[in-house]
């Protein structure tokens, strides 16, 4: 376009147009957009793609004793963090991140969904699990059962866990992932959300990996 | 032993206890604040304690252990980041050094409180006795609070 101009007898004019272009934020905006969407999905942070994994059936309890599985992610986009309510630090710090985002986010995103599971399903019930979430926010899903339903879904994920449990008592730790997992309305794990976790970074990377996958559709 | 040496001597220990007294309080310059406990939503029986220990004294002081009337067990713990994976590390003991601080605080360092005696709600005190490797020991109430997110990330800053 540079080019064009300069071997054109306008070049002065043109020039000063775009000078004045230029210092308007307009302009300075318009072009922040396309560098943007030129460099596309490969400068999102946490974004899985191409071939993100697709999460097939698999078969857990919700905090109110139903089944959950991927019928229950389809159609709308689900936040998972893998822990356990014997976790006083790491966990609630997350699921109040989690919370202080969700209630940003639900407004323009109805669709939403916010899942803590349980990679330690023998002491987190059902019943504790319904009121464990729910200090957090009574939307939020609390996923468990036990090891063999909750491995249907880890190993899909592909996330590990530990049980430090070997001296048979009741206070063992487990050690788990410290990721918030993004699922699409497809049942396609796209993204990865990775520690420290801040609200303002989960709503923009949400954001901009929402906006991603959409505009691939 | 003869009187005279029986007094010498009850003096000598007078003079030791009461001098060692006065001595402590004077090299014993850890001082503990900012000490909180993170509400946990109901039914969860282990909650974290965070604090601010200052040793202002020019030799390293290690804390060996935290009691307390309210819980049934306290240990130290550290949240350790391992790639994805997070586990809590068991300390046997805590040192701080010479002229420093070190900071108890969400995601790293902290107080393990373990089945409290009675449920403990935003608003409630614990109290938290600190044991110094020194024989010193320090007792200090630590609020229960329920902090948002963003409080939380303040104190890592
Ligand atoms: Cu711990």
């Amino acid at each position: 376009m540079l080019k064009e101009l300069s071997s054109s007898k306008f070049l002065m004019p043109a020039m000063a147009i775009l000078a004045v272009l230029a210092t308007s934020a307009g302009f300075y905006i318009s072009l922040k957009q396309a560098q943007q969407s030129q460099q596309g999905g490969s400068t999102i942070e946490g974004l899985f793609w191409p071939n993100p994994k697709q999460i097939n059936e698999f078969s857990v309890l919700d905090q109110d004793g139903n089944d959950f599985g991927i019928k229950q992610m389809k159609g709308k986009w689900s936040f998972i963090f893998f822990g356990y309510s014997h976790c006083p630090d790491v966990c609630p710090v997350t699921m109040s991140v989690m919370a202080d985002s969700y209630k940003e986010l639900v407004g323009d995103n109805k669709d939403l969904q916010v899942i803590f599971a349980s990679v330690d399903p023998e002491r987190d019930t059902t019943e504790k699990l319904s009121q464990y979430v729910n200090y957090f926010n009574p939307d939020f899903i609390g996923l468990g059962g036990n090891i063999e339903m909750i491995n249907s879904l880890t190993g899909q994920i592909g996330v590990a866990y530990y049980l430090n449990n070997e001296n048979q008592t009741e206070d063992y730790l487990v050690d788990h992932s410290a990721s918030i997992f993004l699922i699409d309305p497809l049942g396609r794990m796209v993204g990865k959300l990775s520690p420290p976790h801040e609200k303002n970074k989960i709503i923009q990377q949400f954001t901009k990996i929402k906006n991603f996958i959409n505009e691939q559709s | 032993m003869n009187k005279v040496n029986l007094f010498l001597l009850t003096t000598f220990i007078f003079q030791s206890l009461f001098l060692n007294s006065v001595f402590a309080k004077e090299i014993f310059e850890v001082d503990i604040s900012e000490a909180w406990i993170s509400e946990a939503p109901p039914t969860v029986s282990v909650l974290a304690g965070y604090a601010k220990i200052h040793n202002a004294s020019d030799r390293p002081i290690t804390l060996l252990t935290v009691s307390s009337p309210n819980f049934s067990k306290i240990e130290i713990h550290r949240s350790v980041l391992n790639g994805d994976m997070v586990s809590m590390e068991k300390q046997d003991s805590l040192e701080i050094p010479a002229r420093s601080t070190i900071m108890l605080s969400p995601g790293d360092l902290h107080l393990m409180l373990f089945d409290p005696v009675k449920p403990l709600r935003s608003g409630d005190t614990a109290t938290l006795n600190f044991s110094f490797s020194d024989g010193h020991n320090k007792t200090i109430e630590a609020k229960v609070e329920r902090r948002s997110s963003e409080d939380h990330s303040h104190h890592h800053h």
